[in-house]
């Protein structure tokens, strides 16, 4: 209870509260852009956090990821392009809303059911992280070695449907990651003699350089923004008791999709995108009127922009309690963890304690002030939209190479960050998935060290399954692994089918 | 010749470059693994996956090439050596951070980019509306300088100039 107090303290300071306030501007900023993803809004947010002390740093970051959590749900109701992959599904229920007349009551529950998703999702969070890493505190080297398998079988759900794209980005990203100083005995390794490629390749360089870098110049030629359909004069505001009564009549799938939106944002590899189409899908599937989704119906955005807020809380259980991040986005906070100094993992919990409950409270202050800003903003956001992308461009080529100066003040990691961005690029370019990639090279050194450490302490290999913890986490992977491949191939066939279905319906 | 081609033949040549220069790192077996012995398992690992993917690249087409085929894209975009360009430039761009400073330098990598990304688009703007942008572009570069230096103690390049 005193820590908690004392997280409360250290989050409420107005300081922590205007940067978590800048944080979420940004983030919706970011999310209401097709084109920019909440990764990217994270890796760039990222180097002006390194000044600050790391709760703040944390807090600013959260503000960031639930900001554009919820940023993508704008352009997805008011021009039926989705801001960001995770709100696919809102597209097909808020769009025909807006459509029909009713923009403000279509934009007041997407953004209301954001919020309930978001502190449903946080509540999963605050009861699950700490139970998972109590159990997770009795693991040795075997037991973290089989936990970092899992967290690599995310790979196989990962791959944009392509089984060996996939494992073959996540394998190179964890090569990359044996660059520099081996972690066991210090042995140099592909250094090539440079004393900066000593420490290997920094995570924020790379994550920059992959997620940020060379997505921003696909985007070349793309026009940022889109004429909208819907009379945007027609008022879009509505009052927040009718809202919450729309709500209260959708309660059941208020609570249904927002744990689905967890579970699936806790496995490996399963992110918000996922859990838009499949909440929506279930929601749909029980229904007892099918027929009106993708018309315009209430229900439809409730499903998908529940889920997919609830699914940052059930992502960050796995990542803060075990040190595995299952996305792209959770890779990224996770790298934001590690550069403030903090290891996510099993004793994460119990060596900081306050810092662990000021990243919950964060997350909540996040989110009320997610509803606030989008409630007061929903305009000017929309104008954003309208900024030419031969601005952005530049000026976020620049910021990436600022961010990744910034982390060790050396220009050797902008060479870094140029590296890393012609890798994204080309891989991108040839479908390889970008998050496999990065988290490999998050994940790959962490798998050596304890594989090693397990060899080291004793060199009976079948320990690796006899052990029962290790084994039960092992067998876990591999279903994890199947688990993936199915739900890969049974959400490509979703979305086209979805899509299909929802324009036909227009 | 198809991505997947190119990719795997790339990888291979990768592999066999990491593979020869891992005979390099000394290996000491002090903990039952050495240092090698990850580093050549994910090689042999991306070498086979590789392989399976140059195979595959012969009997399967890919989307691209089925696009193509189908008459859906006539061939690569006429925009392609913009981003190419811009790899290059930001390579000059961090050669010069050092000699011209990072304000200076970023300025006139910010307005080359924006005029390659105007170019881009369909739009038309006069010299008076490029002055306009390239300003707001100084401005940018300043005060990013600004914020970094003054609020977030990280000490940019100064270079000849700034």
């Amino acid at each position: 209870m005193g820590n908690l107090m004392m997280s409360l303290q250290a989050v409420t300071q107005w300081e922590v509260l205007l940067l978590m306030l800048i944080g979420v501007i940004m983030g919706i900023i970011f999310g209401s852009i097709p084109g920019f993803t909440i990764t990217m809004a994270v890796a760039l947010t990222l180097p002006f956090s390194f000044g600050l002390e790391p709760l703040s740093g944390i807090a600013l970051m959260m503000g960031v990821w639930l900001g554009g959590a919820s940023g993508g749900l704008i352009s997805s109701i008011l021009l039926g392009i989705p801001g960001t992959p995770s709100s696919v599904a809102t597209t097909f229920d808020g769009f025909p809303m807006a459509k029909k007349g009713e923009p403000g009551r279509a934009l007041a529950i997407g953004l209301w059911s954001s919020f309930f998703g978001s502190l449903i999702g946080g509540a999963i969070l605050i009861i699950g992280a700490p139970l998972l890493s109590q159990w997770a505190i009795q693991f040795g080297p075997w037991e973290f070695f089989a936990l970092m398998v899992l967290g690599l079988s995310a790979i196989a759900s990962l791959g944009n449907g392509s089984l060996i794209k996939g494992i073959l980005a996540g394998l190179l990203g964890m090569f990359f990651g044996m660059f520099g100083l081996d972690p066991v005995l210090g042995t140099e390794r592909f250094t090539f003699g440079a004393v900066s490629m000593m420490a290997g390749f920094s995570y924020l360089p790379v994550l920059i350089g992959i997620f940020a870098f060379s997505q921003l110049l696909s985007e070349i030629g793309k026009h940022s923004g889109g004429k909208s359909e819907v009379d945007t004069k027609i008022s879009l505001s509505y009052p927040i008791g009718k809202t919450l009564k729309d709500m209260g009549g959708s309660f059941v799938n208020v609570i249904r999709s927002s744990i689905i939106g967890t579970i699936i944002g806790a496995l490996p590899g399963a992110g918000s995108s996922i859990a838009n189409i499949m909440s929506y899908d279930v929601a749909k599937k029980l229904s007892k009127k099918p027929e009106l989704y993708g018309t315009g119906t209430k229900d439809g955005v409730i499903a998908a922009e529940t889920a997919n807020n609830s699914s940052e809380g059930g992502a960050l259980i796995p990542t803060l309690a075990l040190g595995i991040p299952g996305s792209a986005v959770t890779v990224m906070m996770m790298g934001a963890l590690l550069v403030h100094g903090i290891q996510p993992g099993p004793y994460f919990f119990v060596s900081q304690p306050v810092l662990a409950y000021g990243i919950f409270l964060s997350f909540f202050i996040s989110a009320i002030l997610m509803l606030v800003v989008q409630s007061l903003g929903i305009r000017l956001f929309l104008k954003i939209n309208d900024i030419p992308m031969h601005f952005l461009l530049p000026v976020v080529i620049i910021l990436c190479a600022l961010g990744s100066f910034a982390l060790n003040n050396r220009v050797f990691d902008i060479w870094v960050l140029l590296l890393f961005g012609v890798i994204g690029y080309l891989m991108k370019n040839s479908g390889f998935s970008l998050p496999a990639f990065v988290l490999g090279i998050i994940l790959g050194p962490l798998t050596e060290e304890n594989l090693r450490r397990a060899v080291a302490t004793s060199s009976d290999l079948t320990l690796f399954f006899t052990r029962p913890l290790s084994g039960v986490i092992l067998v876990l992977a591999i279903l994890s692994i199947l688990y993936g491949i199915i739900t890969e191939i049974r959400y490509t066939k979703k979305m086209k089918q979805l899509e299909t279905e929802s324009s036909s319906d227009l | 010749m198809n991505h997947d081609r190119i990719a795997g033949i790339v990888i291979l040549v990768f592999c066999a470059f990491f593979y020869y220069q891992s005979f390099g790192i000394s290996n000491q077996n002090l903990t039952g693994l050495e240092a090698t012995f990850f580093p050549r398992v994910l090689l042999v690992g991306i070498a086979a996956l590789a392989l399976l993917l140059l195979i595959r690249s012969f009997f399967i087409k890919s989307a691209a090439v089925k696009k193509v085929e189908q008459g859906e894209e006539s061939g690569p975009s006429r925009k392609w050596w913009k981003v190419p360009l811009i790899f290059v430039l930001f390579a000059i761009y961090i050669l010069l951070i050092d000699i011209l400073g990072f304000t200076f330098s970023s300025f006139l990598f910010m307005t080359i980019v924006y005029l390659i990304a105007i170019t881009a688009t369909p739009l038309k703007k006069t010299v008076k509306k490029h002055a306009v942008s390239i300003g707001f572009l100084l401005v940018v570069s300043i005060t990013l300088t600004f914020i970094f230096e003054r609020f977030l103690s990280v000490y940019l390049p100064k270079g000849l100039f700034f």
